[in-house]
């Protein structure tokens, strides 16, 4: 009996305990999170802009607006492409490199750690860089290029529309490569010697191996690797806003919220694009929980 | 005990980051600080130099921010600052198509301004900063589109005379691209303009369709006119010329790249702003003495039209330092400074008597020429605060003709369009 | 036989192919830096400079404000890092401890909220910052940086603390220790390992942080490394500025990636458990 009281107080104490621990945490995510979602849902709602004081409610109108404003579905469009094109890239590229790292050879230490470098350069930094690679007259990509007979002139990637969204890519799976190499890296290392030892008993040859003992246990790494990628991806911002500028063939839907809200001043129209994304992206995140299992922990 | 350092060490480094966190905001001393328009050279440079004995007399420091070359961007960031009511910006600079958007955020200048001191400037300029019977800005130096081209090698390949007609400007470039390719210049080319989806080339896009007689998007009565026979026909002539007389990455040059190409020497032709002028006459410049400017060329139905440019000076109404701000306004445009912007950086000045100067006009026997131009401006007089809007929907439309992405007919439509939806119930 | 050379070249090839795409824009951008402009500008172009020089250095460390800026940087970086440690710390022991009602909400809201859409709270953001009279100031980036370094800490963290046998909390809670006691005296010391991972995670992602950086600053009172590179326009007479980018770029980069090479395990397993533990 005393037991069982004091069993329920101490319960009540760390309910207790737990909630002042919390507290500080969720009043600083209130106030940088949820307080600024809610103003961006509310303007999103009114004719909010930058060049008067009263501010109108307008129900749907932006919405409606912004449905039928080709220029954000335009963006729309090159944004899944992106996302779809770079994570696609960044997991073939990203495992091959893994199995390959996952070898013991002379100067593995050395791969890893090169494998580290482009991860933490910042994204404008390595933007600038690569806009500089691009150059259509001293760029190294097409100085390596004519010389290698690969191409007759130099081509200006960025500015055709037909190489500039891939030219972005290709910068994007360069930065991007080395997260899923060390996530696939990290699995591989989970997955038991004895399962290849018995396959190869049983006569499996190397791509046999990979296809029915490697890939089915990546199988949730790699899952959760394309989930996280694609939210990134898709809220992509500083590669093309360094890179491309307002280019119509490169646009981007974070780009164009923020065109609107700030270039334009119509920070209601500039809020329903923001809502709209914000929706796309919890409905990945909400996938991507489902695969964590939260409740699990 | 290695517990209790290793609190007191977290302890002590996060007191130190604080602390100089609160400090960095607290340094502030008399100051004035200027946020800088798109002025391309070492116009910024120059003008910290030219301010130098101001500061001193008035014990005060002046600040120019660092921004980006790029207008558009300057806006986006400018906006940004007067909707956050910074006071820490006392001056700003205005494109001259702005005023419809950023009158709001100005203060009157004829606080400070005596009808003698605004009377020195062009009328002309001094009715467009004036909105509601208020002087939103002051000039600081004007700009009009200059067509550039090489003496030396037009007289090379037997042509006597600059071109007129765009027509011309093809021929000639054809002839002379050819040649110096074959010469072994295999970077040669005809013609180069900054052509990137930015402000700076909303003013070459008016000057082109006008000069076939195409209007410039949207009338003074606010009527949208982009899509007529004559911007057809401007528009499918000159985009055509991409990847042919113009290179290809011209798409992404600003007006500074366009300057640093022409000065390399590889190029025929280059429509820049006076500023490029005294840019490349610089010692050390592959071009000096090999290059002359003359009007903007034309098509067969219009006649030559000038860009309208140039940037003026205002005062944030959030400014604490309003007086002191137009007084140092004052002393940036005094004769002295105008004249001396001119002579060492081609920024012709506000004051029209100072284009009589005898020193401008040896300097740059242009001048003359110049008075006379044709004036084309930007449509943002009847286009007020959607300005932003109209212009960066013209510039996608052409930047997708000029990449291929589109044909110039359905894109000009598709144009026309998407100017009465921003348009919608009014301007 | 075959097979094991094809699979041996195979090997070597990808090794070879990817060290190159990894490393060759780095080695470019330091390459660069270190040439004379006559060089950097001249084609065909020289992949080892004939000549080497530190001007573009020179020009970048002359530079007042791009200096301040890197000053910026850690600070932002580090306050907002320290300021979410402290917090998470807290939060990730209640997670990772106490049985309560509603835990696996929390969880869900404060790991979804480290993937809300920058765009989408940017305007809050700016309205919060210019109504605390912090906008401009490293105050209102190392707070708007909580949205995301926050969450990521409480994440990575909880799953540190749970891996702490919790005999030692038992222990000292019969000596009569409380809640907080246990937490800095005993979790924290324990954690060590994880607090560096955790934290040097979430330096880099600040240093990094774009949108944010250009939208709360004005001037070079508080703007970051990210946006006085993006920024960079020479407004030089003569050139495009590119050698002075890449000596910024270089600058900037070889820090972070000096700090990555020594904490290199912390760093992997910070990344690993912030994405894939869960």
């Amino acid at each position: 009996m005393i037991l069982f009281k004091r069993a329920e107080t101490l319960a009540a104490t760390h309910a207790r305990t737990a909630m002042l621990f919390l507290a500080p945490t969720f009043l600083v995510l209130a106030a940088v999170g949820l307080y600024p979602l809610s103003r961006t849902i509310w303007l999103s709602f009114t004719d909010a802009n930058f060049f008067a004081d009263d501010v109108r409610f307008v129900w749907f109108d932006n919405y409606l607006d912004l449905h039928a404003n080709p220029d954000w579905w335009a963006a729309l469009y090159n944004t899944v492409f992106f996302a779809v094109a770079s994570v696609a890239l960044q997991v073939v590229l990203g495992i091959a490199f893994a199995m390959v790292l996952n070898v013991n050879f002379a100067g593995r230490k050395f791969a890893r750690a090169a494998n580290l470098i482009p991860l933490v350069i910042a994204l404008t930094v390595a933007s600038q860089l690569w806009k500089w690679m691009y150059h259509d007259v001293f760029g190294v990509v097409n100085d390596a290029l004519l010389r290698l007979g690969l191409i007759q002139d130099p081509v200006a990637w960025l500015n055709n529309p037909n190489t500039a969204l891939w030219a972005i890519i290709a910068m994007s799976t360069w930065k991007f490569v080395p997260f899923v190499t060390l996530l696939v890296l990290a699995s591989l290392q989970g997955i038991p010697k004895e399962l290849y030892e018995a396959a190869e008993i049983d006569g499996a040859g190397p791509i046999a191996r990979f296809i029915r003992i490697t890939l089915p246990m990546l199988k949730s790494a790699i899952a959760v690797v394309v989930v996280f990628r694609m939210l990134d991806a898709l809220r992509v911002f500083d590669i093309v806003y360094v890179m491309t500028g307002n280019s119509p063939a490169t646009v981007t839907i974070s780009m164009f919220a923020r065109q609107q809200m700030i270039e334009f001043g119509l920070v209601g129209a500039g809020s329903a694009a923001s809502v709209e994304i914000f929706l796309l992206i919890i409905l990945g995140t909400m996938i991507y929980m489902r695969m964590l299992k939260v409740e699990d922990r | 005990m290695k517990l209790s350092t290793f609190r007191k060490a977290a302890v002590g480094v996060a007191a130190a980051f604080m602390m100089t966190a609160s400090a960095g905001a607290a340094l502030a001393q008399q100051k004035i600080t200027i946020m800088p328009g798109a002025w391309s050279g070492n116009t910024i440079d120059f003008l910290r130099q030219q301010i130098k004995p101001w500061e001193e007399k008035n014990n005060t420091k002046v600040e120019i921010l660092n921004v980006p070359n790029n207008g558009t961007e300057i806006l986006a960031i400018m906006q940004q600052n007067l909707a956050a009511e910074n006071s820490d910006i006392d001056i700003n600079a205005m494109d001259v198509v702005w005023q419809g958007m950023l009158e709001r955020y100005a203060v009157d200048m004829k606080q400070f301004f005596t009808p003698e001191e605004i009377a020195k400037y062009t009328p002309a300029t001094i009715s467009l900063n004036t909105i509601k019977d208020r002087l939103i800005a002051v000039p600081f130096y004007g700009d009009v589109g200059l067509f550039y081209y090489r003496t030396d090698l037009l007289k090379k390949y037997g042509f006597n005379e600059p071109p007129k007609t765009w027509a011309e400007v093809k021929e000639m470039s054809d002839k002379v691209q050819a040649g110096e390719r074959a010469a072994g210049n295999a970077n040669f080319w005809g013609f180069v303009y900054p052509g990137s989806v930015y402000e700076g080339f909303a003013t070459d896009l008016v000057e082109w369709i006008s000069s076939y007689g195409g209007g410039t998007w949207v009338d003074k009565d606010g009527n949208v006119t982009a899509n007529n026979p004559q911007s057809k026909a401007a528009l499918e002539e000159l985009t055509s010329w991409v990847g042919k007389t113009v290179p290809p990455g011209v798409t992404s040059y600003i007006i500074d790249d366009a300057r640093g190409a022409f000065q390399s020497g590889n190029y025929l032709f280059m429509r820049n702003w006076p500023y490029a002028y005294a840019a490349m006459q610089a010692e050390g410049s592959a071009v000096k003495d090999k290059f002359a400017v003359t009007a903007i060329p034309h098509g067969p139905d219009g006649k030559s039209a000038s860009g309208l440019g140039g940037w003026q000076l205002w005062i944030s109404k959030f400014s604490k330092n309003q007086k002191l701000a137009a007084d140092l306004i004052k002393f940036i445009n005094s004769p002295e400074n105008q004249k001396d912007r001119m002579l060492k950086l081609a920024r012709l000045p506000g004051y029209p008597e100072l284009l009589n100067d005898a020193d401008i006009l040896k300097t740059y026997p242009w001048v003359e020429m110049v008075k006379n131009f044709d004036l084309v401006a930007r449509p943002s007089g009847s286009t007020g605060t959607k300005y932003s809007q109209v212009s960066n929907a013209a510039l996608k439309a052409v930047n997708d003709m000029m990449t291929g992405r589109a044909k110039v007919p359905e894109r000009l439509e598709q144009l026309d369009k998407e100017l009465n939806r921003i348009k919608g119930r009014g301007w | 036989m075959i097979i094991r050379l094809l699979s041996r070249t195979a090997f070597y090839l990808i090794l070879a192919v990817g060290l190159f795409y990894i490393l060759f824009p780095f080695y470019w951008m330091i390459v660069n830096s270190l040439k004379p402009s006559a060089e950097l500008f001249a084609t065909p172009l020289s992949y080892w400079p004939r000549q080497l020089t530190l001007d573009n250095y020179r020009a970048v460390l002359a530079d007042g404000s791009f200096v301040r800026s890197i000053f910026n940087s850690f600070v932002v970086a580090g306050g907002a890092t320290i300021l979410s440690l402290a917090l998470s710390s807290m939060a990730a022991y209640a997670l990772a401890r106490y049985r309560f009602a509603g835990k696996q909400a929390t969880l869900y809201i404060i790991l979804g909220m480290s993937t809300f859409p920058q765009i989408a709270v940017l305007g809050g953001l700016f309205t919060l910052a210019r109504a605390l009279g912090i906008y401009n100031t490293y105050w209102a980036l190392i707070l708007s940086y909580m949205i995301f370094t926050l969450p990521f800490c409480v994440w990575v963290l909880t799953s540190f603390i749970k891996e702490i046998p919790d005999t030692l909390d038992e222990a000292a809670t019969i000596d009569g220790a409380s809640a907080w006691q246990i937490l800095w005296k005993v979790i924290i010391p324990l954690a060590g390992p994880g607090l560096v991972a955790t934290g040097l995670l979430s330096f880099i992602n600040a240093w990094n942080e774009f949108l944010f950086a250009l939208t709360l600053t004005a001037d070079n009172q508080a703007r970051t490394v990210p946006v006085a590179v993006a920024l960079f326009s020479g407004q030089s007479e003569h050139e495009l500025p590119w050698g002075k980018i890449t000596a910024a770029s270089t600058v900037v980069t070889v820090p972070v990636v000096l700090l990555a090479l020594m904490f290199q395990k912390r760093i992997v397993e910070g990344l690993t458990s912030g994405a894939v533990k869960g």
